[in-house]
């Protein structure tokens, strides 16, 4: 049995990781095939069916323009997780290989580097992404660049703390007097050993990014209509709270489930490593 | 410059820096490695001998600088070499092994694809020729079933098995010079034997030069054929391990066999040395071993820098080496 094999295993033995990998597999399938499972067109307007309850044509109503709030919900899974995955990725291009130079090489680069990423990490992403999003336009893609940005300082700590902890391991060593390049140790021998942390990172960050891009299209600057993202369709809901109430708890509930499923794994993730850890080999 | 010396080292000083101030570690080390021979380099805790392996290799942590001296390999000075030089030097002209096998290995890569990196790299070898000749070189070093080990982690590895891959990956191009720092302290005492039998007979095998770093004067006696002495960062002495250890020239030597467990055998009693090796950057001006010494006296020993003595093959430093006969042990 390998590591990874114990490693799936002491993760699926936890039944509130298990659901939460299951909800998380949903989303990402959602997402791939919305435009194959929506019932309907999530821009068609039906004005004559405007605020209906569920069904058998609509099987969750319709919205305060008519158009079909489950194909919204599958066409918005699609915009939430990909305008995350934006962030995510973002934050760990700029974090992940500064951290490591920084880690491995130390001295004013360093110093230099974690300077700028303490500064950056004062700035409240949010408010940078809505200065962001006020100057060049509201525009989902900029504002979720904004967020990244401001997500990245966290991914450089923890590829910093993880790259000093290995650099001083024998094995780097090892891999120095048979001749590795700097690039060769930095990406092959020290990357590896520091991907876990990151994992776990990358999970708990995805949850953050959720509820970035919900807050954003709530206040209006992130996704523009008529396209629809979870916190764009609750921002247009609030309005018919009254005689809707089922428009704005769909797309919260999925906003909590989303976050809760992604904190979730990636807490069942650190705990599941760091028992592995402690482990002898 | 005769061929077959291959590695020289010549007045190598090694200090640390640290806010402000020079801690000197190793002062004034010269000695040579000649093709098929296996030196010892012995020392307590703090002698510098670790220190001096990693200098010799450009290995040295940060904050801590080589300040005198050259270590030339085959013609080229390994002392203020640029990066590229000491890459290709690395694992091609010179390697390392290291004292701690569960450590040395990288957890995240196949034990086999650790060695083959190695061929790739300097030799060129392609994916596949550098995986066929990893497994021949795991055979060699004496893994069982090395087409099915290869592809394993080094976490299913013991300690003996992750020293006999570390051998194959150091040993994978042929170097000249192989370094072993410590190479069986951290393993059980029967591994070993089998782990030193390795070493020296593919030391035999590739005609290479080793130095053989560690504090057990035993493993020199089965394993060496000159031994070098460190004490407080001074190399103190230096010579055939069969006459020196018949008739040590200086006392730290001759403590240090006395002190040998293996004493134990021979119906003696290990004999301790009194008092402790004196911290770097506060070494005494004379010879630093005086204060512990039986044999010293205040005027030769302790008012100016002993220098080294040549007899022959050998060299002391030690002010009364010419008044004193040590009694050495049996082997």
């Amino acid at each position: 049995m390998t590591r990874q094999d114990t490693l799936w295993l002491r993760l699926l033995r936890r039944g509130d990781v298990v659901v939460a990998l299951g909800a998380l597999a949903v989303f990402v399938l959602v997402a791939l095939t919305a435009p194959l499972i929506a019932p309907h067109d999530p821009v068609d307007q039906d004005l004559m069916h405007r605020l209906e309850g569920p069904s058998a044509a609509h099987w969750l109503g319709t919205d305060e323009s008519g158009r079909d709030v489950l194909s919204r919900l599958l066409y918005g899974t699609r915009v939430s997780l990909g305008a995350s995955l934006l962030a995510v990725v973002v934050a760990a291009v700029c974090g992940v290989p500064l951290g490591l130079l920084a880690g491995y090489l130390g001295r004013g680069f360093d110093l230099v580097v974690s300077r700028v990423a303490d500064a950056v990490l004062s700035i409240p992403g949010l408010v940078l992404a809505i200065a962001i999003a006020t100057a060049l336009g509201p525009n989902l893609t900029n504002a979720m660049l904004a967020v990244g940005v401001v997500y990245a300082p966290g991914f450089y700590r923890v590829t910093r703390g993880s790259t000093i902890a290995v650099r001083g391991q024998t094995y780097v060593q090892a891999a120095i007097t048979t001749g590795c390049s700097t690039p060769r140790i930095l990406l092959r021998h020290i990357l590896p050993n520091v991907g876990t942390p990151l994992i776990v990172k990358i999970f708990l960050t995805f949850g953050y990014a959720i509820l970035a891009e919900a807050s954003l299209s709530f206040l209006g600057l992130g996704v523009q209509p008529p396209l629809a993202s979870w916190g764009s369709m609750l921002k247009r809901a609030v309005r018919y709270l009254e005689q809707a109430p089922l428009l704005v708890v769909l797309p919260g509930l999925i906003i909590l489930v989303a976050v809760l499923a992604f904190n979730t794994v990636g807490d069942g993730l650190r705990d599941a490593l760091a028992r592995r850890d402690r482990e002898p080999a | 410059m005769t061929t077959d010396r291959i590695l020289e080292v010549e007045g190598l000083s090694i200090a640390a820096r640290s806010g402000g101030r020079t801690i000197p570690l190793v002062h004034d080390v010269s000695f040579r490695l000649d093709a098929g021979e296996a030196v010892g380099l012995v020392g307590e805790s703090g002698s510098g001998k670790s220190m001096t392996a990693l200098a010799l290799l450009g290995l040295l942590p940060r904050g801590v600088a080589v300040t005198a001296g050259s270590v030339r390999l085959g013609g080229v000075d390994l002392v203020g070499a640029d990066r590229r030089t000491l890459a290709d030097i690395r694992g091609r002209r010179i390697a390392m092994v290291f004292q701690d096998p569960m450590a040395s290995l990288n957890p995240a890569i196949p034990v086999g694809e650790q060695v083959a990196e190695v061929l790739r790299r300097h030799l060129g070898l392609a994916r596949k020729p550098a995986a066929r000749r990893a497994i021949e070189l795991l055979g060699a070093v004496g893994i069982r079933e090395p087409h099915r080990r290869t592809g394993e982690y080094p976490h299913t590895f013991s300690g003996g098995m992750r020293q006999r891959a570390m051998i194959a990956m150091a040993l994978a191009c042929e170097p000249a010079v192989l370094i072993a720092d410590e190479p069986t302290t951290a393993l059980d005492v029967t591994v070993q034997a089998r782990i030193l039998e390795l070493l020296v007979r593919m030391q035999d095998e590739l005609g290479m030069a080793m130095l053989l770093v560690t504090h057990d004067l035993g493993v020199v006696a089965g394993t060496c054929h000159r031994l070098a002495v460190m004490y407080a960062g001074r190399l103190i002495e230096e010579g055939e391990v069969g006459e020196v250890f018949d008739a040590p020239y200086h006392p730290y030597t001759a403590a240090l066999l006395a002190a040998a467990p293996e004493n134990a055998m021979h119906g003696r009693k290990p004999a301790a040395i009194p008092g402790v090796v004196p911290a770097p950057g506060a070494f005494p001006l004379g010879c630093p071993f005086s204060p512990r010494c039986s044999h010293a006296r205040p005027d030769p020993c302790d008012s100016t820098p002993v220098e080294v003595r040549t007899t022959g093959s050998r060299r002391v430093r030690c002010a009364r080496s010419r008044e004193l006969t040590l009694a050495g042990v049996e082997r």
